[in-house]
């Protein structure tokens, strides 16, 4: 039996906004008697993760999944409610529990933008307090792994994005975590980058049982990715089960469009609808219960020339709007 | 469509463009009074810095035991500081600063190929956005003044030949501001040529210490430098004023304007030639 | 907080401050031209005095020595502050961007690590100044050098205080940056000028809104001419702002909003 390590109970997290009007008289009046409006970011959720789960929390923006995040690393004090996590109430003991977890937030870089990024680990070491031989190990593996050797003595302005990203993830891992919440990992990424990135997430949950709590509005990183999904839309849980059930159940479908070199004629695939076309592409929506998109490339690769492919996943807002109509039958 | 050509024959095309930039300026107004805390605490600098000056100055006076000194009264003396602070923090944004982000985010390059000239541009905006904030400056500071000094009387003389020197001080000011924001197509980092001028304005700008008060040999040098001939020479004017020495300024400060012009003309071709062969 | 805590941190100051001059190197021309041109605007500023003295030679007692400590000390300490801890300066635009998340995940105090995390490099022309014109001024002794370096790293820590209350208001009140830096300003305005000069309601704005009397008169003072009693109400008026500071800090990290906000469409 797995131990618990996150544990959330009632949560709430409630935001109070200024509420301005324009001009200098609108300006001087709301300094004085200033109007608020409440919005209610995340309201009651409760829900545990079990050590070494890898778990998907998506929503839409504004959805409250940075929010909950926060909260549980301890970046913001909620409203109400109860947090454990590894043990620690993240309001009250944020710098305990920092040693044993680790972040990722997609946009917002920690390496030195002008150094290398092995400047930036020797002193991460230092703010961790890493005795130096454990540091020597781990970032020798972590090297290793991530294939960086080359990369660890030019300065991150000269990497490209996908490099950066590897040299990011090391440096939240120097530690060890034992819980790494990553908040849109690959956002902004190309198709490589996103595949170099979902790879390793995989082998830290799988090889080496860390837990990973992962935000995205990326269906692609859950599919490929997650055992669990966690659907949080205005605040509140509306799905938290397999992710096998949330794909069987809501999502069904994939747009993929075909450009060629030639005009398709005889498109023929079975699951796959054409939606609509151009002389030179051709939209197709694919039922994924039927076939998978791999079969559906392959085919595609064999029969036409194709000079480009584009996939888009299910709008996040289909499958929320999936939900709901379960629940309400 | 037609609403607009009316509006231009209407008024004219100096007319017309008038009427851009006042719109330009009232959304600079509302823009910065829809910051109440940050109005009001602007003004309590100014305020600040007043009250320092009049006892400051009213200390020294009555050390030296003198009532006037190079022409001017202690009063004289406040009031003239507040002008030149008012004259000067009212360009705010700092211009060089903008410039210099244009310079380096390429925007500058692309104005090439606009309907518009980048120069005249920039000068309008620049006047757009200082002129309210010369008004509740002005305003704010001459209640502090009346307050702690007085009222000096001015004629509408000295008013008319001052704001005749302070447009001329604008343009100054602005085409110093031109190239040093210009410099950024060479330089890495041209926040050190800000200091330098601004505190080449502070010394020699009248700031701290009218221009009048130095000694003599210093002050002829500091009416000869384009420092004084932006915001000292109108401030100086409107609390005493002296024909002949109006005649000394706009002389200088025209040599200066023509300099300088030709300087900043100079260097926005070149940067713009030095973009292309860099940008490819 | 224990006394080796206090030696980690300080430490990792200096570690994190080598790294930002070391990644400001990598332009070596822009760090010199920042470095120089700091030296000359701070020369400018002596100048003005040097010239304002030249008419009024003595300001209640108050010379151009005086004047000229007093901007030894004033750019020492500003220099400390920004070298070290540059970061304080733009708490409250580190707060309203929500940027302050980055230094919430690691397991340091956030306080500290978001001030240290920044170093302004022509503040080393600032110190480079301070201490020429402190060697240059007059007779200097042992004494009074360890003096001045006691005074000039107290009187840097009340300046650091006084930047970290005014910029943690945008707790509190939301946009509160151009407001705080307009603070910074009157506190600075106030160290240029002979501090004889000041009197009646304007001295007790110097006293205790705008610290500068704490920061400049005072210690000025405590260099030419030291005092335990003057030394020891510097080091009490340090540790109240201290305290004022870490609990306005502390009490503001709770209404933290994060940069959630953003994506919130009204």
């Amino acid at each position: 039996m797995n131990k618990t390590v996150i544990e959330v109970k009632n949560l709430n997290k409630e935001f109070q906004i200024k509420q301005k009007s324009a001009g200098f008289i609108g300006g001087l009046s709301s300094a004085f008697s200033p109007k608020y409006k409440h919005i209610k970011a995340v309201d009651d959720i409760s829900f545990t993760v079990e050590e070494g789960e890898l778990l998907a929390f998506i929503g839409p923006n504004g959805a409250g999944k940075s929010t909950t995040i926060k909260m549980l690393t301890g970046i913001l004090f909620p409203t109400s409610g109860k947090m454990k996590v590894l043990g620690f109430n993240p309001s009250e003991d944020r710098q305990k529990l920092a040693y044993h977890i680790g972040s990722v937030f997609g946009q917002k870089p920690q390496l030195w933008y002008h150094l290398p990024p092995i400047d930036t680990y020797n002193l991460f070491a230092r703010i961790y307090e890493l005795k130096p031989k454990d540091y020597k190990e781990r970032l020798d593996f972590l090297v290793e792994q991530f294939e960086i050797q080359d990369l660890l003595k030019t300065p991150v302005r000269k990497l490209s994005l996908g490099q950066r990203m590897r040299c990011e993830i090391v440096a939240s891992l120097l530690h060890k975590p034992k819980i790494i919440f990553l908040d849109e990992p690959t956002i902004g990424l190309d198709v490589v980058a996103k595949q170099h990135i979902r790879e390793v997430i995989k082998y830290l949950n799988e090889k080496e049982k860390v837990t990973i709590f992962l935000t995205s509005h990326d269906a692609g990183d859950i599919e490929t990715l997650a055992k669990r999904t966690v659907v949080i839309n205005y605040g509140k849980i509306i799905f938290d089960d397999t992710t096998e059930k949330l794909k069987k159940n809501f999502i069904k479908s994939k747009v993929i469009e075909l450009v060629t070199e030639e005009p398709i004629k005889n498109f023929d695939f079975e699951g796959g609808k054409i939606i609509s076309r151009t002389k030179y592409s051709l939209k197709v929506e694919l039922d994924t219960a039927k076939n998978s998109i791999d079969k559906l490339l392959t085919y595609a690769m064999d029969n036409f020339a194709i000079k480009d492919i584009n996939i888009f996943d299910t709008p996040m807002e289909e499958i929320i709007a999936g939900i709901y109509r379960e629940q309400k039958v | 469509m037609s609403e607009v050509k009316t509006l231009q024959n209407g008024s004219g095309l100096f007319g017309y463009k008038f009427l851009k930039y006042f719109e330009i300026a009232k959304v600079n107004y509302f823009n910065s009074s829809a910051y109440l805390v940050n109005l009001i605490s602007r003004s309590a600098i100014v305020v600040i810095r007043i009250w320092i000056f009049t006892q400051l100055y009213k200390v020294s006076y009555s050390i030296s035991g003198v009532s006037e000194i190079g022409g001017l009264t202690v009063a004289m003396v406040v009031w003239s500081l507040m002008m030149t602070q008012s004259f000067q923090t009212a360009t705010r944004p700092q211009l060089s600063k903008l410039i210099d982000e244009e310079v380096k985010s390429g925007t500058l390059a692309y104005s090439v190929n606009r309907p518009y000239s980048y120069i005249l541009f920039h000068f309008s905006g620049f006047i757009g956005r200082s002129i309210p904030n010369l008004f509740i400056n002005l305003f704010i500071g001459s209640l502090a003044a009346i307050v702690l000094v007085g009222p000096i009387g001015f004629g509408w003389k000295a008013l008319v030949f001052g704001a005749v020197l302070l447009l001329f001080g604008y343009i100054l000011d602005f085409f110093v501001s031109l190239i040093i924001g210009l410099t950024a197509f060479w330089v890495e980092d041209t926040s050190a040529f800000t200091w330098i001028y601004s505190k080449g304005q502070l010394v020699f700008g009248g700031l701290i210490l009218p221009i009048a008060l130095f000694p003599d040999y210093l002050q002829k040098i500091a009416e000869l430098l384009p420092f004084s001939q932006m915001y000292y020479g109108a401030a100086r004017l409107i609390v005493h004023f002296d024909l002949s020495l109006f005649l000394q300024y706009f002389a200088t400060q025209l040599i200066w304007i023509l300099f300088f012009g030709v300087v900043a003309y100079y260097l926005f071709n070149k940067g713009i030639k030095h973009v292309s062969v860099n940008g490819g | 907080m224990s006394l080796s805590t206090v030696a980690k941190y300080i430490s990792l100051t200096w570690e994190m401050t080598k790294s930002s001059i070391l990644s400001a190197m990598e332009y070596r021309v822009s760090f010199l031209v920042q470095v120089f041109g700091m030296l000359v605007n701070d020369i400018a500023l002596v100048a003005i005095w040097l010239i304002f003295f030249q008419k009024f030679p003595s300001i209640n007692g108050w010379q151009f020595q005086d004047t000229a400590m007093l901007f030894a000390l004033t750019t020492v300490n500003f220099a400390i502050v920004m070298i070290f801890a540059r970061g304080a300066f733009e708490f409250s635009k580190t707060i309203a961007r929500g940027e302050l998340d980055y230094y919430l995940s690691f397991p340091k105090n956030v306080l500290w690590h978001a001030s240290v995390s920044k170093t302004d490099i022509s503040a080393i022309g600032d110190l480079l100044f301070g201490l020429i014109i402190f060697f240059f001024s007059g007779d200097i002794s042992l004494e009074k050098i360890g003096l001045f370096a006691v005074i000039g790293v107290l009187t840097a820590l009340i300046f650091l205080n006084f930047i970290i209350i005014t910029q943690s208001i945008t707790f509190y009140v939301g946009n509160f940056e151009e407001a705080a830096e307009q603070m910074f300003h009157a506190l600075l305005g106030f160290t240029l000028y002979p501090q004889t000069a000041f009197y009646g309601a304007l001295k007790i704005i110097m006293l205790t809104i705008i610290p500068a009397f704490f920061i400049a008169t005072l210690p000025v003072q405590l260099i030419q001419k030291f005092n335990l009693e003057f030394f020891l109400i510097l080091l009490g008026f340090w540790i109240l702002t201290t305290i004022i500071a870490t609990i306005i800090f502390r009490r503001g990290l709770r209404r933290y909003e994060s940069g959630n906000l953003i994506n919130v469409k009204m």
